[in-house]
């Protein structure tokens, strides 16, 4: 594990780049600020704090700050021709695979959890912000487990990453409940939905699927990062 | 890209000392769709400097590639102190690699950069490893900068430095000595030479004939994928040396001087460019360098210019796989 954790730091520090993070953090005060704005503007108003913690923090934050960083994590060591000072070394590729996913969590939990977490907290109340953290965690898990994978296979990650979120969970899962099995969203949603006990989506998938279903997506993923980089050719 | 069915040059390669092969190379081909980069190469490498000598695009990083398990061959196999680089892990750890791409961890110092590389490979003190190999390649390990802000020749010290942090028993050095000045460059040679005589399996790839000539070393010449011609460095160059020669001469009466040529030993033929200009084809350019003026001389006409057509490694390695 010692050589993981080596890999991983490294990533880590090539990933959590200043102008990432700062692009990050700039996203989630901005989403902080809408919330507060829309919660404070019609006291009136039929507001539903779940819903538009969905909406802004599972629909759109959790995703795109989950591909921007983890298509970074392998993608911008195949990228900038920097995986071969692993992989040239006497360790396994599940070694490099697993700091790949490890660096991806480390950057993507606190990134994503802070903000949310005070979003929560100021459009909501207990339920709501323990709800989006664990939404936002199952949400973390799963885009971050995809992303990570696809980071390795194409350097047009981002562009394929969008494609994903925008048509895909956007549009085409929506369309029927099939499809919307295959959606990592309806998982996030859904845990959202349950612990906050709020009616945002319909007929939510069960807390304790949602969590084995996001480990499965991790492990997969995982599986397949590995045998990639064991048949990839290293520039 | 190549002629599969050229047959190999005779140059006999020098036998190994039994025993003590590091790396084994058995009849492997690379190809990348319909381009073959590598075709049906063979040869056994034992402790020493080896430089791979060829033109730009030769084929010369594919296979370092494939010595150091970056890329498998596409037919054949490739045995480096008795595993497969590809996929035995331990053996990895006993081969350094520099790689011909400059990008390093940028953000990193060497000192960082090189201890990790040593972290990785299992070595037991790793800052002092780190700072030993940069010493070696003369590089501060105390400099507090990035390599991000490093130049080309320190970028190309420090990728020597994380390859021989480990001391590794085979060492693949893509073009080390591109980026170097050369005062730099010497040390680098000397360094290289130092690491083959203390028994180092050292595989150099270059392009430039008086680099190689200078690391004193075993050669592989691949020209066009294939094997072109292998020996120590004496006798590649005597091949090279013997091979006929065409030089052009320009002279205020080509037809005079030229019949006076053909009679001429050591001239194999003259054709006629124009009224002021012949091409000689020789074998021995020593010889038609001490006769040629006195030539002129008693054919009573001028000299004006006298100069090789062909002396460029290109067309060196091209004859050496038309052969």
């Amino acid at each position: 594990m010692k050589n993981v954790m080596l890999m991983t730091r490294r990533i880590v520090r090539s990933v959590a780049t200043r102008g990432r993070l700062s692009a990050i953090a700039a996203a989630g005060i901005f989403g902080i600020i809408i919330g507060f704005i829309v919660d404070r503007s019609d006291p009136g108003a039929d507001f539903e704090p779940a819903e538009f913690l969905g909406r802004f923090g599972l629909t759109i934050f959790v995703p795109i700050v989950a591909l921007v960083v983890a298509s970074a994590t392998l993608g911008t060591l195949v990228e900038e021709k920097t995986l071969i000072y692993f992989w040239l070394r006497p360790i396994g590729r599940w070694q490099i695979a697993l700091a790949g996913f490890l660096a991806s969590f480390a950057v993507l939990l606190p990134t994503v959890l802070v903000p949310m977490g005070l979003l929560g907290a100021v459009v909501g109340d207990g339920s709501d912000t323990t709800g989006i953290l664990l939404a936002s965690a199952v949400g973390v898990v799963g885009y971050g487990s995809v992303f990570t994978m696809l980071g390795l296979f194409t350097q047009r990650a981002l562009l394929w990453g969008l494609v994903y979120v925008l048509v895909w969970e956007g549009f085409i899962a929506g369309l029927s409940r099939g499809a919307g099995w295959l959606a990592l969203s309806t998982y996030s949603w859904s845990a959202l939905a349950q612990r906050a006990d709020a009616d945002i989506i319909d007929k939510p998938v069960q807390l304790a699927t949602t969590i084995i279903v996001s480990a499965a997506i991790a492990a997969a993923t995982y599986v397949i990062t590995t045998w990639r980089l064991t048949r990839m050719t290293v520039d | 890209m190549t002629d599969l069915h050229t047959p190999p040059l005779p140059v006999p390669p020098t036998p190994p000392p039994p025993g003590n092969e590091r790396v084994s190379v058995d009849h492997i081909s690379k190809w990348f769709g319909d381009v073959v980069a590598v075709s049906d190469v063979s040869f056994t490498l034992w402790p020493g400097v080896t430089a791979l000598l060829g033109p730009n695009g030769a084929g010369k990083s594919t296979m370092l590639r494939m010595l150091g398990g970056l890329e498998p061959p596409s037919q054949g196999s490739v045995s480096v102190l008795g595993a497969n680089p590809r996929t035995d892990r331990p053996v990895r750890g006993r081969i350094g690699t520099v790689p011909q791409q400059e990008e390093l961890f940028s953000e990193q110092r060497a000192i960082e950069f090189v201890s990790l590389a040593a972290q990785l490979c299992g070595v037991r003190e790793p800052t002092n490893s780190a700072r030993a190999a940069l010493d070696t390649v003369e590089l501060d390990p105390d400099d507090k900068r990035p390599i991000a802000t490093y130049s080309k020749g320190m970028r190309q010290r420090v990728k020597l430095a994380q390859a021989i942090v480990h001391e590794p028993e085979l060492l693949l050095l893509d073009e080390p000595l591109a980026g170097l000045d050369p005062r730099q460059r010497l040390h680098m040679i000397e360094l290289i030479r130092t690491l083959g005589e203390e028994g180092v399996c050292v595989v150099v790839s270059s392009h430039v004939l008086d680099e190689v000539e200078r690391l004193g070393s075993r050669v592989l010449v691949i020209a066009q994928g294939r094997l072109a011609a292998q020996g120590n460095f004496h006798d590649i160059r005597e091949l090279m040396d013997d091979r006929p020669h065409r030089i052009r001469v320009r002279t205020s009466d080509a037809r005079t001087l030229g019949a006076t040529l053909l009679t001429t030993a050591g001239i194999q033929g003259v054709s006629i460019g124009s009224d002021d200009e012949l091409v000689v084809q020789t074998d021995d350019v020593a010889r038609f360098r001490a006769s040629i003026a006195p030539v002129a001389k008693g054919s009573n006409v001028r000299l004006f210019e006298v100069a090789p057509l062909d002396e460029d490694l290109e067309s060196v390695f091209k004859y050496l796989v038309g052969r």
